[in-house]
């Protein structure tokens, strides 16, 4: 059946014996194989018939047959004293064995090159429902990923590993995101009101996701069309920064302020939401106890306080108005570290006077950093708005970083609860995981991020988290993460287990990925795969953006 | 005192005894000048390398074998030979390589093998003689038949064919014979001392050698000196038929003397070096390859033998 379709590479080398994991390859001298090339062997089993068995190549080697001495290499090749064959072979890693009977194939059975169906089979394509083209195989031909193991149907989340700048995570995510929304067949019935909700953590780079790239070249822009998307930007974004200080409510952006809206929170929403725990994300906070303070202060400031019937958004506690952080700083002291008397036990929990003095310093440093995020009459985000909602949050440091992320992924989660749908999907993009779910310590994020890792699948919160180093990141984020994908990493960080999915060759190879090739591991496909996906269609910054509006249009 | 290049279990490359002083003068044959030129060391100018095979065969004895007649117990053996050229045309290239069987009992005796395999076939020759070392000879005689075989093949496609071994009959008119230990002592008294005195590439005056009924042109060349070796060491001899013109002949020699010490191998390559010369090397090496894994072959020869005896008692 191959010998019509296929071109045939080589032949199942006999020399060690091919096992059902691994065979090896005596390649035609005529033709060639490389890494990640797909080959199929036909074996005539007794009993059973003929099985295909479909593998990857992880290595290539050469060699001279019968020389003795690395001196005879010089006698072949210039001297010409000598003759030796060249041995051309390749190692193959078993993918798919149809039918299912896993016999190790015969020795000089011949070896073809996959194309065509046989890609389709050897890919599980016939087995993956609903199967999203996220990029291109070493073949040109697109690479599949099973929808079913991302959108909770069979599993959930992706992990996208590399080293920063050159992994290129972001990058492939969002063009996984970009061919998520395009593709509404493929991704069904949920894709009317599939949102994803995108924090940027990095430069200004995801402001510009709905303005064409002024680099995109044609043969990019023909990768998407095979893709079976149109080479344009996001049309569907939302644009969310955190607002300045001052009375106007400007997002605090500066390469870009038409499209973005500001957002902060109101005193009211503050307390209403306790906010208060997203101050206290300091994976020591636990150890000093900060965090029951914070719970008891919470408790109290619930139970105390109430809307202010003229003032929309200020919250009236124990009479007292608090229209900004500082005011609810000033009220909580009063409880806490009170000018004259003893604290309130009711507010404190009976811990050290040292402790409840720490936590007013943090809180009074929050103030310093995030104050100005806390005011009436602002909006919050809307991830609901558009189809990508994203939240600028580089400018904001770190302390402050966690917090609205902490308050937003809280928002999500709780929303989702309450409702107990799966649908509508929620897709959160999130880079830098090991700094929101560190493996060590707690913290209230890394609560909800466990919690979104464990249980998103029937939340239907889908998480595409991104790392350096996937060994700093809580293991029930990385493990929960059926879809895995990795860039460029960093020798020493290739060599932990949580990459144990790659095999040593993948491993040894994804210390020199360039910037755009990135390995893929999902369930339904027993071997990792490298791909490559195309250039974004979509401007990373303000001197890519395509200018389509003329300044002067309207003037006379 | 001087230590032989070639290991031990080699022999020597110098077997040339002292001469007898009680044997009869003429008892070997003796070297006679024809080259016309004072007899001093040859340096030819090396010109380009005309297409060159080198020649080698290779023979084994994969089973002795018995069978009876008349009461008594016949012994025989199952060999094989191997015989193949190297090319050296600019670059070089293995030639064409071919595997020989054959199932050998003394003379009279006959007797028909039980099939072994596809690959396994073995042709029933007769020894000439009845006695164990005729038997082995008949392979050797195999071996022989299918070297003048090639060597004409590759004389007729151009080549110069270089055959490892003294000259035989069955090799064709231009081939050039080539000794790697020296036995014969062909020169006399007076000629001999010129050989000490040879460097790399030069080669004695070539000399006429009449010997049993065959008539040769022949020549001593250095392959290669070491500090270390004797001064007979690193040393060839080369023989073509006498029924070529003297001219060709004198090609021939400067031919050799040129260019083989280029094919000369090493002592860590090669347990006789530098005369066993690197392509004869290698192709035996891919002769002894290509015969098969000898224990495999046994196997399967005493597989075929009982089943065939089984067979027989049924």
């Amino acid at each position: 059946m191959f010998e019509d379709e296929l071109e045939q590479v080589g032949w199942v080398l006999g020399l060690e014996p091919a096992t059902t994991t691994e065979f090896r390859v005596l390649i035609d001298e005529h033709n060639y194989l490389q890494l990640d090339d797909l080959v199929v062997v036909q074996t005539t089993v007794p009993k059973i018939g003929d099985v295909r068995t479909y593998g990857v190549v992880t290595e290539v080697a050469s060699c001279y047959e019968g020389s003795r001495f690395e001196s005879d290499t010089l006698r072949i090749a210039e001297e010409f004293t000598m003759d030796a064959d060249t041995s051309r072979s390749a190692t193959v890693q078993t993918m798919r064995v149809v039918p299912e009977i896993w016999v190790a194939p015969d020795p000089g059975q011949p070896a073809w090159r996959v194309s065509g169906e046989a890609r389709d089979e050897a890919l599980y394509a016939d087995e993956m429902g609903r199967r999203l083209p996220v990029g291109f195989a070493k073949d040109g031909a697109p690479l599949w990923v099973d929808l079913d193991f991302f959108d909770g149907t069979k599993g959930a989340h992706v992990s996208i590993s590399g080293v920063s700048g050159v992994a290129t995570k972001t990058s492939f995510a969002l063009a996984f995101l970009r061919l998520l929304t395009a593709h509404h067949r493929i991704v069904g019935p949920a894709a009317a009101n599939l949102r994803a909700l995108v924090f940027n953590v990095k430069g200004e780079d995801l402001l510009w996701l709905d303005k064409a790239n002024a680099r995109l070249t044609e043969e990019a822009r023909e990768q998407w069309t095979t893709l079976g998307v149109p080479a344009e930007p996001f049309p569907s974004v939302s644009l969310w920064a955190p607002v300045r200080a001052g009375p106007e409510l400007i997002p605090d952006t500066e390469s870009r302020i038409e499209g973005v809206t500001a957002f902060s929170w109101t005193p009211l929403e503050f307390i209403e939401r306790g906010l208060l725990r997203f101050l206290f994300t300091e994976t020591g906070d636990y150890r000093q106890q900060l965090t029951f303070v914070e719970e008891r202060v919470r408790a109290q400031l619930e139970r105390h306080t109430v809307a202010d019937p003229r003032r929309p958004g200020v919250a009236v506690v124990e009479g007292m108005p608090v229209a900004s952080l500082g005011d609810l700083v000033e009220v909580i002291e009063q409880h806490l570290d009170p000018v004259d008397g003893e604290p309130e036990f009711a507010w404190t929990g009976r811990v050290a006077a040292g402790t409840a003095l720490a936590f007013m310093r943090r809180l009074r440093a929050a103030e310093a950093r995030i104050g100005r995020l806390i005011r009436p009459g602002g909006r919050r985000v809307d991830r609901l708005a558009e189809t990508i909602c994203v939240v600028d949050i580089h400018k904001l440091q770190d302390f402050a970083q966690r917090f609205v992320v902490g308050a937003i992924l809280d928002e999500v989660f709780a929303d989702k609860e309450a409702t107990g749908q799966r649908q509508p999907l929620q897709v959160i993009l999130l880079d830098e995981l090991n700094k929101y779910a560190p493996r060590e310590g707690q913290s209230p994020i890394k609560d909800t991020l466990v919690d979104i890792a464990q249980r998103g699948r029937s939340l239907g919160i889908l998480l595409i988290g991104a790392q350096q180093t996937a060994s700093r990141v809580a293991q029930e984020v990385v493990e929960n993460a059926s879809i895995r994908v990795t860039g460029r990493l960093d020798a020493a960080e290739a060599e932990r287990s949580e990459y144990g999915w790659m095999l040593p060759s993948t491993r040894a190879r994804a210390r020199l990925f360039k910037p755009g090739t990135m390995v893929l591991f999902q369930p339904g496909i027993p071997a990792p795969l490298v791909f490559t996906f195309p250039f974004p269609p979509w401007a990373t910054r303000k001197e890519e953006a395509v200018v389509d509006d003329d300044p002067f249009e309207g003037l006379s | 005192m001087w230590v032989e290049a070639w290991a031990p279990e080699y022999g020597t490359s110098y077997g040339i005894d002292a001469p007898d002083p009680e044997a009869p003068a003429g008892s070997e044959a003796q070297a006679e000048p024809v080259e016309g030129v004072p007899w001093a060391p040859v340096t030819p100018t090396p010109g380009v390398l005309p297409p060159v095979a080198f020649l080698d065969g290779v023979s084994r004895i994969e089973a002795r074998v018995f069978f009876e007649s008349h009461g008594e117990l016949v012994a025989g053996l199952c060999g094989s030979v191997g015989v193949g050229a190297m090319k050296a045309n600019g670059t070089t290239r293995f030639g064409a390589t071919s595997v020989h069987r054959a199932l050998v009992f003394p003379a009279g005796a006959h007797a028909e093998m039980p099939f072994v395999s596809d690959v396994l076939r073995y042709e029933s020759r007769q020894a000439l003689g009845p006695r164990p070392e005729d038997v082995r000879f008949a392979l050797e005689r195999l071996r022989e038949e299918r070297e003048g075989l090639l060597a004409a093949e590759l004389a007729d496609e151009g080549f110069v064919v270089i055959a490892d071994g003294r000259l035989r009959h069955e090799l064709p008119l231009k081939v050039i014979g080539y000794v790697k230990s020296q036995q014969g002592a062909y020169l006399d008294r007076d000629l001999k001392p010129i050989v000490p005195a040879l460097g790399p590439g030069q080669r004695t005056p070539v000399f006429a050698l009449m010997e049993k009924g065959h008539h040769h042109y022949s020549w001593y060349l250095r392959l290669a000196t070491s500090h270390w070796g004797h001064p007979w060491a690193g040393l060839a001899r080369c023989e073509v038929s006498a029924s070529l013109p003297l001219p060709h002949a004198l090609e021939l020699a400067d031919l050799t003397a040129a260019h083989l010490p280029r094919f000369a191998s090493k002592p860590f390559w090669d347990t006789r070096s530098p005369q066993n010369l690197v392509p004869i090397a290698t192709l035996e090496r891919r002769l002894w390859h290509l015969q098969g894994d000898r224990e495999l072959v046994l196997r399967r020869i005493r597989s075929a033998m009982t089943g065939a005896a089984v067979d027989a008692d049924v």
